[in-house]
């Protein structure tokens, strides 16, 4: 080998990329070779510069992408010139040519084992075909199995037990008055990971805000739904009963805890009509005495003269 | 030029529920600068040549200091008042600058601009001629004849038509609109945004509510976490990404040699889409999670393909995926769902 090629060998090895055999062979020449050893050493320290400020890099996300699908491209013109029927490698790199050996893998094994279990289940116990028949007439149309988790698998039987979640579409009609429909707004209304369902659950129920245990649901997504539009509008159908005794204490709750502007504005705003007694007055005056909101401050006080020139 | 009538404001305080604090005269299309300390301010356009202020309480302590072409109104107040009514009489065609640290703010109909701004307290304006800028926690004006720029914080905006562009950011709170000439762009927490129609580009985003609109006739950007994106007639491309909900999109191009290309994302939801048939189009559907039983959920009144590398036969419960090349492809229509229905369906 030349020098020109050890030097090419020197940056690979600095990545670990060189056979066992080639990196002896470059250690053996960089003893030898002062010319190479020169080359070795900048390599080297330049190596040392750029990990320096490794920690400061912040390379676009996609970068890695590019630079793999440009590998790959590349990859896939080597690869037209070898043997077609070789077996791939372990590799990251998924090139066109990849994907299609590793899906006729996949298919073939997956034909093997769709075999191998016909032939299973003939000699399986008598009942287990017709009971996994029976679990599979059990999922619907057009439902999807989510969560999949293996429970057992039997070698000598050939068979895997699994657990999962059937999840079907649901279109449904009912009346507000209705048990199971009510029983389906408040069970969107607790849908933690949907906001937008919630809000719509809420606008709904808040139509029949009377009602006491929607009252209640309205009161409990005011003061604990993390979504501000979910409170404001659970506080819209709460409003005309700001005069009652459940209410008015959910009110006094969300003035002192509410970290919306908004809600807190437009609580005092409702609490106002209501307000007929100094004692009530007082409290509203003293859980707003330290509100960050001027309005909502100075309507706490105002509120105090408000009875007193009633009186 | 300062215009103190405090001596004469005695006698009016005995036959008005309000003191009158100042009186300034002012050119038509003149400017009032109020700067009030707390205040519901009420503000009435009338044919008058002067501006007019009176206060509820007379602990209100008003500095005028007038010009032909501005008034500049401040005022100093202790605390314990509450919130005084601030009733101001101006020319129509002013300007008017107002702001309050708290209380509410209520304009009539006027010919000049509008700054309204309170840090708690609703806005309620009649038509505004021209610009209008509004901050308040809840917002709701007539026709905005120029460009509109409003922030809520916390609670429900609702506008007439915009006659210029417009813009929306707000911390939660439905957003409602009427015709916007111009472009239009809303952020917010949450909330729904509804526009009837607008004549330039919407982008809008939101982290939980429906986003809605009667016709686009610019581009569309809207992204919403969770809620549906109905968008019944579009003129230009459009990106519609939502978390949780349905998407419906319907094209209708005025220029088909524009970018009319299409994103629509739903990770739970059905998407509906509407081509023209005349318009070039390559279509890309996939379905991440259709169901293990039945038929495939991508419709289309277009005659669709599985890719040849589609590995939905090979792996069952895989991805299902269908395109289309229309009239010899060009605008990439991207359309993906991980757990819903597809349908595409041919316009006029």
């Amino acid at each position: 080998m030349t020098c020109q090629e050890y030097q090419k060998q020197i940056v690979l090895s600095l990545y670990e990329e060189l056979e066992h055999g080639e990196r002896a062979g470059l250690e053996t020449h960089l003893s030898e070779c002062t010319g190479c050893r020169r080359a070795h050493q900048e390599q080297l320290a330049f190596s040392a510069v750029l990990a320096e400020d490794e920690a400061a890099w912040e390379l676009p996300s996609d970068l890695l992408v590019e630079a793999r699908r440009g590998l790959a491209d590349k990859l896939d013109v080597i690869e037209t010139k070898r043997s077609w029927w070789r077996m791939p490698a372990f590799s990251v790199v998924f090139t066109p040519m990849r994907m299609l050996e590793s899906a006729t893998l996949i298919a073939l094994g997956l034909a093997f084992g769709v075999f191998i279990s016909n032939q299973q289940a003939t000699t399986a116990p008598t009942g287990f075909d017709s009971g996994a028949a029976m679990a599979l007439s059990t999922v619907p149309q057009n439902s999807r199995v989510s969560n999949v988790r293996i429970v057992s698998t039997d070698a000598s039987t050939a068979t895997v037990e699994f657990t999962g979640d059937v999840v079907q579409p649901l279109r449904f009609t009912g009346r507000l008055e209705d048990d199971t429909t009510r029983q389906l707004l408040f069970s969107a209304v607790q849908d933690s990971m949907n906001p937008g369902s919630r809000m719509q659950a809420v606008e709904v129920l808040a139509r029949k805000s009377s009602e006491p245990s929607v009252k209640g649901v309205l009161i409990h997504a005011l003061l604990n739904d993390e979504n501000l539009n979910v409170r404001l509008k659970a506080f819209e159908g709460l409003k005309p009963f700001a005069g009652d005794d459940d209410v008015r204490t959910a009110f006094m709750q969300a003035l002192m805890q509410d970290p919306n502007d908004g809600v807190r504005v437009a609580v005092v705003d409702a609490l106002a009509p209501f307000t007929n007694s100094e004692a009530m007055a007082n409290s509203i005056e003293a859980v707003t005495r330290h509100d960050e909101n001027t309005y909502v401050r100075l309507k706490g006080q105002g509120l105090i003269h408000m009875v007193g020139d009633q009186r | 030029m300062k215009f103190g009538i405090r001596l004469l404001a005695v006698p009016v305080v005995l036959l008005l529920p309000l003191s009158l604090h100042a009186k300034c005269p002012i050119t038509p299309d003149g400017r009032l600068v109020l700067r009030a300390p707390a205040g519901n301010l009420v503000v009435e356009t009338v044919g008058t040549d002067s501006v007019e202020i009176e206060v509820s309480n007379r602990q209100v302590n008003v500095q005028e200091t007038c010009k032909r072409e501005i008034v500049e109104v401040a005022a100093t107040a202790p605390a314990s008042i509450g919130i005084p009514d601030w009733k101001i009489r101006v020319p129509r065609g002013v300007t008017l600058d107002l702001s309050t640290q708290g209380g509410s703010i209520q304009i009539a109909d006027t010919d000049g601009e509008a700054l309204l701004r309170t840090s708690g307290g609703k806005v309620t304006a009649g038509n505004i001629k021209r610009n209008a800028l509004i901050y308040g926690t809840e917002v709701r004006t007539a026709n905005i004849g120029g460009n509109a720029e409003i922030r809520g914080l916390g609670g429900r905006v609702v506008t007439g038509d915009i006659g210029g562009n417009a813009e929306f950011k707000s911390p939660g709170g439905d957003i409602t609109v009427g015709i916007v000439r111009g472009h239009l762009k809303a952020e917010l927490g949450s909330g729904s945004v509804t526009i009837r129609e607008s004549n330039g580009d919407v982008v809008i985003t939101t982290l939980a509510g429906d986003i809605k609109s009667e016709y686009i006739r610019g581009s569309f950007d809207g992204r919403t976490d969770s809620g549906n994106i109905h968008i019944d007639r579009v003129g230009s491309w459009v990106r519609a990404i939502t978390g949780v909900g349905d998407i419906f999109v319907r094209l209708v191009p005025t220029n088909y040699a524009s970018d009319l290309h299409v994103t629509a994302e739903a990770a739970f939801g059905n998407i509906t889409l509407y081509v023209p048939k005349a318009m070039k189009a390559t279509i890309d559907a996939v379905i991440e999670k259709p169901p293990i039983t039945g038929p495939g959920r991508i419709f289309s009144d277009f005659a669709l393909k599985a890719p040849v590398n589609a590995l939905k036969g090979l792996l069952p419960g895989g991805p299902e995926r269908q395109g289309a090349t229309l009239n010899g492809g060009g605008n990439n229509i991207r359309v993906r769902t991980t757990v819903g229905t597809i349908t595409i369906r041919e316009a006029n």
